[in-house]
C-alpha cells in the first residue's frame, strides 16, 4: 500500500502532520508477514476521510481570505465552513488515535 | 512547522484585523468631527494592497495556500486617505454624512468580529492536531 | 497615548457636542433678554469646532508620516458671538428698554433654528456614544482570540 500516492497532493499542514504520524506508525507494516486484510480496509477508509477533511479545511481557508479581501460578506457561510472544517478535523484526529491504538494492540498480540 | 509558513493564514487574517481596527478609529474620528468646518472624511484602504500581494483568490485552492505562505505582508500596509469624492459639501465645508458613518461603523465591527472568529478557529484547528 | 486613542476620539466628540448643547440651551433661555449685565441685548452665541491637531513633538509627527494616523478628535476652540445675524427690532415705546425712536432690540435668536441645532447635536452625541461602544466591544472581542 503506497501512502505517498495519496499524500502527494495534500498540502494542508494539519493533514500532513496526521499522515506523517500514520506513516511513521505503519512503516514497519510492510515487513510483517501476517496478512492484515481487515486492518487494511480500516486504514483505507481512514485515508479517504483525510481527503474530505483536507478539502473542507481548504474551503474554510479560502473563505477566510475572501472575507479579508471583502469578496465575501456572508458571515453565516463563513461560520458554517469553519465549523465543518473543525468538526471533520477533530473526527479525523479521533480516528487517527483509534487506528494507532488498534495497531499497537495488534502488534502486541503477535507474540 | 514554523519555518514552513504554517501561520500564513493567521498572518493574513492578522493584517486584515489590524486594518479593521484602524478603520474603526478613523470612522470614530469622522463621527467626532461631524460638525467641524472644512473637515473632510477619512477612510482606510487595505483590500487592494492585500489582493495585489496575494494575486487574488482563484479556484485552484492548492496554489492559494502556497501563495499565502509566501506572501510578504510587510508591504501590505493600511493607508489612511482623505476622501474628497463627496462633492455635496455643506455650507461649512464639511463632507461627513453621519448616517453613512454609522453604517460603516456597524459593518466594520461585524467584519472585525468575523475575522477574530476565523483566527480562533485556525488556532483551535492547530491545537486539535497537537492533541 | 495611542493604546486607546479610539476612546479618546469618541470622548472628545461627546464633550464637544455636550458643550454645544449647553450653548444652545443658553441661547433658548435668553431668547427675550433685552438687557444683559453690560446693558446691551443678549447676542446669540455659537461654538467653533476644530479638529484636534497632534502635538508637535517629533515622535508623533514622525509616526503620523510613517503610517496612517486616524486623528485626535475634536475640540471647541471658542464660543463666539454671532454678529452676522441681524438683531430684531420691535416697535414698543412702552417697553423700559426702548430707545429714543421707540424700538426695542431683541436678541437674534431664532427658536426654530436653535431647536434644529439641538436635535442635530443630540444625534451627533448619540453617534459618538455608539462609536465608543463599538470600539469597546471590538477591543473586548480581540481578547478572545484563541479561547
Amino acid at each position: 500500500m503506497d501512502v505517498s500516492s495519496i499524500t502527494q497532493n495534500l498540502n494542508s499542514d494539519y493533514v500532513s502532520k496526521i499522515t506523517n504520524a500514520m506513516k511513521a506508525a505503519t512503516a514497519t507494516e510492510s515487513t510483517a508477514t501476517e496478512s492484515t486484510g481487515k486492518f487494511d480496509s480500516v486504514y483505507n477508509s481512514a485515508m479517504g476521510l483525510i481527503n474530505d477533511t483536507n478539502s473542507s479545511i481548504q474551503a474554510a481557508q479560502k473563505a477566510e481570505v475572501d472575507f479579508s479581501l471583502g469578496n465575501m460578506t456572508n458571515t453565516s457561510e463563513l461560520s458554517v465552513l469553519q465549523q465543518k472544517a473543525n468538526l471533520s478535523l477533530q473526527y479525523t484526529v479521533a480516528i487517527r488515535d483509534k487506528v494507532l491504538e488498534a495497531y499497537k494492540e495488534i502488534m502486541n498480540m503477535q507474540m | 512547522m514554523f519555518s514552513s509558513g504554517a501561520f500564513g493564514y493567521i498572518d493574513v487574517l492578522n493584517s486584515a484585523t489590524n486594518s479593521s481596527w484602524l478603520r474603526n478609529e478613523v470612522i470614530s474620528s469622522n463621527i467626532a468631527n461631524v460638525d467641524t468646518p472644512n473637515y473632510k472624511r477619512k477612510d482606510v484602504s487595505f483590500a487592494t494592497y492585500l489582493n495585489s500581494a496575494l494575486g487574488g483568490t482563484d479556484n485552484t485552492t492548492s496554489t492559494l495556500t502556497q501563495r499565502v505562505k509566501s506572501v510578504d505582508l510587510s508591504n501590505v500596509n493600511s493607508n489612511v486617505y482623505t476622501d474628497n469624492s463627496n462633492l455635496s459639501y455643506r455650507s461649512d465645508g464639511n463632507n461627513v454624512d453621519i448616517e453613512t458613518e454609522n453604517v460603516e461603523l456597524a459593518s466594520n465591527q461585524i467584519m472585525y468580529n468575523a475575522l477574530i472568529d476565523s483566527m480562533s478557529n485556525e488556532f483551535s484547528r492547530m491545537k486539535s492536531v497537537l492533541n | 497615548m495611542a493604546l486607546f486613542s479610539q476612546f479618546n476620539i469618541s470622548a472628545s466628540g461627546m464633550t464637544a457636542q455636550r458643550l454645544r448643547t449647553d450653548v444652545i440651551s443658553q441661547n433658548i433661555a435668553n431668547v427675550n433678554t433685552t438687557r444683559t449685565a453690560d446693558g446691551t441685548p443678549y447676542v446669540r452665541k455659537q461654538v467653533v469646532l476644530t479638529e484636534k491637531g497632534s502635538d508637535s513633538s517629533f515622535s508623533s509627527v514622525f509616526a503620523a508620516a510613517q503610517s496612517g494616523v486616524a486623528g485626535n478628535g475634536v475640540k471647541v476652540t471658542s464660543i463666539q458671538d454671532d454678529t452676522t445675524t441681524a438683531m430684531s427690532k420691535v416697535y414698543d415705546p412702552s417697553h423700559p428698554d426702548a430707545d429714543a425712536d421707540g424700538f426695542v432690540t431683541y436678541p437674534n435668536v431664532n427658536i426654530i433654528q436653535e431647536m434644529t441645532d439641538l436635535i442635530d447635536a443630540t444625534r451627533s452625541y448619540e453617534a459618538n456614544v455608539t462609536a465608543f461602544n463599538a470600539g469597546k466591544a471590538m477591543a473586548s472581542k480581540g481578547l478572545e482570540v484563541g479561547k
